[in-house]
């Protein structure tokens, strides 16, 4: 039913340059997203899932450098583009949109202004007139009531969940084929979040757009996302179909990870807590990153890295797949 | 481990890293240097204002009529004045008297001045309207106007000089802590403390003193440098040191005259006055460095 | 030990806030309006509510952090900010907070030693367990006492300042957001530890989070708050499986991200604009004129389930667990 991908990530690998020298925070990370789907990239803090995103763009910190990998948009490679092409997708083709809307909306300019400023660069629009019409337009696609009179307001007018939605509507105004967001709900209060992805999920359905959706919620992916990528310590764990990684998760973490939250039909007493913390990027064990964490744990895993278990379009990478599961697992690749 | 947020480094894209290495690599060792630099000019001057006489090969007041505007020589480093003073002796000596002066005024505005910052950061209300208005006065007076003034009522003695740069050096103290002092209150750690029973005392003096400390301590090194200036230009003026005391300034203002035919004279005081403080704001530099990564930055997103 | 009865009394609650902004005359911001609610001895009571509902500032009034506006408060028995330095310093034994972003809640120039045993030099008692201890009874070693601050994690540090509130050994802990800016594994490790703390020492816990499956996992009653009033309060069970007020209804659609739970429509609005009759009419999908008339009267549908809605709607209710 997938198309063919979109984005295609093979062994993206980035590192941060630190007083303690080069840390790898994105390990040899591989999806792919196809084109009217949406895939979460889950994982906690450290987990390397927004620098994956911001390796993507290239839109790393100075002291960021990608060390290796290839990311395929179109068929083309993004990495060795040169900056003048990549300026060019960047807004058009793929979008953006980040945590807090407030700092990503120019404070001192309206919204018309702002959303004016979209059509006259990247579609080339002259008329003052033609632009607010399209601005209002706009803002009527994200559901904001009263289009015309917002025009004119300033961010910090705006609730939350206004900003959020100007942001997405600054994104979409150039039909790009592929949204990155970077935890787009999570300052948001509940009632306003729900609302919010119910506009991307309609958005996406609309326009086919491509949504990888950076959160630390895996519930929150389950609503919204039908493939999932579940990272630790800078490595892709497990990915495949929401639903089925939700219902039977392969990998200990993405077991542990849903297990810890807490669900309002269950029973109240004690959280199947995770024991233990992450593994700062630049001190990671040997062999499984996860083990020293893992309650079943084996021999093997805290020796060597645990090799890629491919099956039923899902696939993990953890020595107890086969046996966990019960199911005939092909291996993909062994990792060094 | 915090994630680092995203929007927090979208300034401006990756450029190829690999140019950018060495570059960073390099001016690594040039922050070293200066550093470096800044520390020895520190230690020497220091050394010339503890043990001045050592360092001085004459007598700075021994007048030589015979060897008068002397260049700058193997015997005389510095060469000589209009009537065969050794301009070095006379430069060494006038950094102990810089020091001294600039020590006293350091240490009076940044108590006087930092707890008047504190107290009107903390307490609020009156106190804080009243040390806002007075500091707005001095800031708004140049140093030259209150000297003159001064000076003028109640004599040029060395303890007047100390308080008129005090009185011009203060408000920028109680300006800045009073900020400092101010972001603090409102931090989580203070409303726990002050809900675990703590009395305003405690708080000031365990808590607010301790985390202003780096910035007093920061600020003080920096305003030294502006100290010094401000009493060279003074003594520079004659509002400043008189004769027979030796100043930078004063020594700049006598060889003023001569700079066509006898540079050295001005240039040298000059020289030294700027190493001065060069290295001071260096030092002030590298300690805010320090200092301040201890003090938390707002880690929270 | 103050006499027998609930932990926490609060009656008739409000606050109300002068803002003035620049040029514009006062105006006054209705944080808490009219709140009530007990919480008995060695329970926990959940207050959930999203921006603007005003929990922090029940939160801070409860704590003796603020005056309150008007109504009654009694924790243990005491009031707070009542009487002279003595008997605010001794209310504070009493009450101790947990707050939310664990970077801000340690003065980062004492080590984690003096952190902790700072509140018992503050009122100059004798520790009944030692640094040491407390430690461990948050989950740390021992040897933790001589590091900073800066040099612990998230987590670590909420450990740390959990510890610090019991050292002094108080009847009631209030919980402002305590696990909000953790991540979701270690998230449950604290509250687990806030869950063992309470049993081993008949702690009280007014847990306030934005969250209702935090709330409602650690809570045995629930009120939900919306722009400073109570829209529903009741237990556990009754909120989470039969709540009655649309704004609830809200919420748990919101948590359990159900398509047969009706949303709430549009934003939050401002609390200084606060609309007039019920406070939620302007988002509420079942709302009349009356609504937006009249502001209903807090009512009660059983001996423990309190509503303030005109209307009697059906129950929501979160699917239990297990049960198709």
């Amino acid at each position: 039913m997938t198309g063919a991908p979109l984005l295609e990530v093979r062994n993206l690998t980035t590192s941060i340059c630190s007083s303690g020298g080069a840390v790898t925070v994105v390990d040899q990370v591989s999806f792919s997203v196809a084109a009217g789907r949406s895939l979460a990239l889950v994982g906690e803090s450290g987990s390397g899932k927004s620098m994956t995103c911001a390796s993507i763009l290239r839109l790393l910190p100075p002291s960021g450098r990608i060390e290796g990998g290839q990311v395929r948009f179109h068929g083309q490679d993004l990495l060795t583009l040169p900056e003048r092409e990549i300026r060019r997708l960047r807004g058009r083709r793929i979008g953006m949109i980040l945590q807090d809307a407030m700092t990503s909306l120019n404070p001192i300019m309206t919204i018309g202004d702002q959303l004016g400023e979209v059509f006259r660069r990247h579609h080339g629009v002259r008329d003052r007139a033609e632009r607010r019409r399209r601005a209002v337009a706009a803002l009527e696609a994200v559901e904001i009531t009263g289009a015309a009179q917002r025009l004119d307001s300033y961010p910090f007018q705006l609730s939350g969940g206004m900003r959020q939605r100007v942001c997405i509507a600054i994104n979409i105004a150039c039909a790009p084929d592929l949204l990155l967001c970077d935890e787009p709900t999570t300052a948001l209060d509940a009632t306003v979040q729900q609302q919010i992805l119910g506009l991307l999920k309609r958005l996406q359905r609309e326009r086919g757009l491509a949504i990888i959706f950076v959160t630390h919620d895996l519930r929150l992916a389950a609503q919204f996302c039908d493939e999932v990528a579940v990272m630790y310590a800078g490595r892709i764990v497990e990915t495949g179909p929401i639903g089925a990684v939700f219902a039977a998760p392969a990998h200990p973490y993405a077991e542990g990870l849903l297990a810890a939250a807490p669900e309002l039909g269950a029973a109240p007493g004690r959280l199947a807590a995770i024991p233990g913390t992450p593994p700062a990027p630049g001190s990671v064990p040997v062999g499984c990153r996860f083990a020293p964490r893992c309650t079943q744990a084996e021999a093997i895993c805290s020796t060597a890295y645990p090799d890629w278990f491919d099956w039923q379009e899902r696939s993990a990478a953890c020595w107890l797949v086969p046996k966990r599961l019960a199911v005939p697992a092909r291996v993909v690749e062994t990792t060094a | 481990m915090v994630d680092i947020p995203l929007s927090g480094f979208l300034r401006r894209p990756a450029e190829p890293v690999l140019k950018l290495a060495p570059l960073r690599r390099r001016l690594g060792a040039g922050r070293r240097l200066q550093r470096g630099l800044a520390m020895l000019v520190s230690v020497v001057i220091l050394a010339f204002a503890l043990f001045g006489p050592i360092f001085e090969p004459f007598d700075p007041q021994a007048i030589d009529l015979s060897a008068s505007f002397q260049p700058p020589s193997a015997e005389h480093w510095f060469g000589t004045d209009q009537i065969g003073r050794d301009v070095l002796s006379r430069v060494v000596e006038a950094t102990r008297l810089t020091l001294l002066i600039t020590g006293c005024v350091v240490a009076l505005a940044g108590g006087l001045g930092g707890l008047a910052g504190i107290g009107a950061g903390y307490f609020g209300g009156a106190l804080d309207a009243l040390v806002m208005r007075l500091a707005d006065i001095q800031l708004a007076l140049p140093a030259i106007i209150l000297a003159m003034v001064l000076a003028g009522a109640v004599g040029q003695t060395l303890p007047n000089l100390v308080l008129v740069l005090t009185l011009a050096s203060w408000a920028r103290f109680a300006r800045v802590l009073r900020g400092e002092v101010l972001s603090l209150r409102t931090r989580d750690f203070i409303l726990l403390v002050r809900l675990a029973g703590a009395s305003r005392g405690w708080i000031m003096l365990r808590h607010i003193l301790p985390n202003v400390v780096g910035t007093l301590v920061v600020l003080a090194t920096i305003e030294a440098g502006s100290v010094i200036v401000l009493e060279a230009t003074l003594s520079f003026l004659g509002l400043g040191i008189q004769p027979p005391g030796i100043s930078w300034g004063g020594l700049i203002a006598e060889g003023r005259g001569f700079l066509g035919a006898a540079w050295w004279v001005c240039a040298c005081p000059g020289l030294a006055l700027m190493l001065a403080v060069l290295a001071v704001n260096l030092l002030g530099d590298a300690l805010r460095d320090r200092l301040n990564p201890l003090l938390p930055s707002d880690l929270s997103s | 030990m103050s006499g027998g009865g609930d932990a926490i009394i609060v009656s008739a609650l409000s606050k109300t806030y002068k803002v003035r902004q620049a040029w514009r005359r006062a105006q006054s911001l209705r944080a808490v309006n009219d709140v009530s609610f007990t919480v008995e001895r060695g329970g926990t009571y959940g207050l959930v509510g999203e921006s603007g509902s005003g929990k922090s500032t029940i939160a801070r009034i409860l704590l003796g952090a603020e005056p309150a506006s008007a109504g009654k408060v009694r924790i243990a028995g005491r009031a707070p900010l009542a009487g002279g330095r003595a008997a605010r310093k001794a209310f504070h034994r009493v009450v101790q907070p947990v707050l939310q972003d664990p970077y801000a809640s340690l003065s980062p120039l004492q080590r984690v030693g003096r952190i902790i045993d700072e509140p018992i030099r503050i009122h100059g008692a004798q520790p009944r367990t030692s640094v040491a201890q407390l430690l461990e009874q948050v989950g740390l070693r021992a040897d933790m006492a001589w590091r900073y601050p800066h040099e612990l994690s998230g987590g670590q540090r909420q450990r740390v300042a959990i510890a610090r509130a019991l050292g002094i050994a108080p009847e009631v802990v209030i919980l402002d957001e305590p696990v909000s800016a953790l991540d979701v594994s270690i998230q449950a490790q604290i509250l687990n530890l806030l869950r063992d703390l309470q049993e081993r020492r008949g702690l009280t816990y007014l847990m306030i989070s934005h969250d209702l499956a935090v709330v409602a996992a650690m809570s045995t009653r629930i009120g939900v708050l919306y722009l400073g009033s109570l829209m529903e309060s009741g237990t556990r069970d009754e909120i989470v499986h039969s709540a009655r007020h649309p704004y609830t209804g809200a919420l748990i659609a919101a948590a359990t991200g159900g398509a047969d739970f009706v949303s709430a429509r549009g934003d939050i609005p401002s609390p200084m604009q606060l609309p007039p009759g019920c406070p939620f009419q302007t988002r509420c999908a079942s709302a009349t004129s009356r609504c937006a008339a009249e502001k209903p009267e807090p009512r009660m549908i059983s001996p423990t389930h309190r509503i303030a809605c005109h209307y009697d709607l059906p129950p929501v209710g979160a699917k239990i667990q297990g049960i198709a």
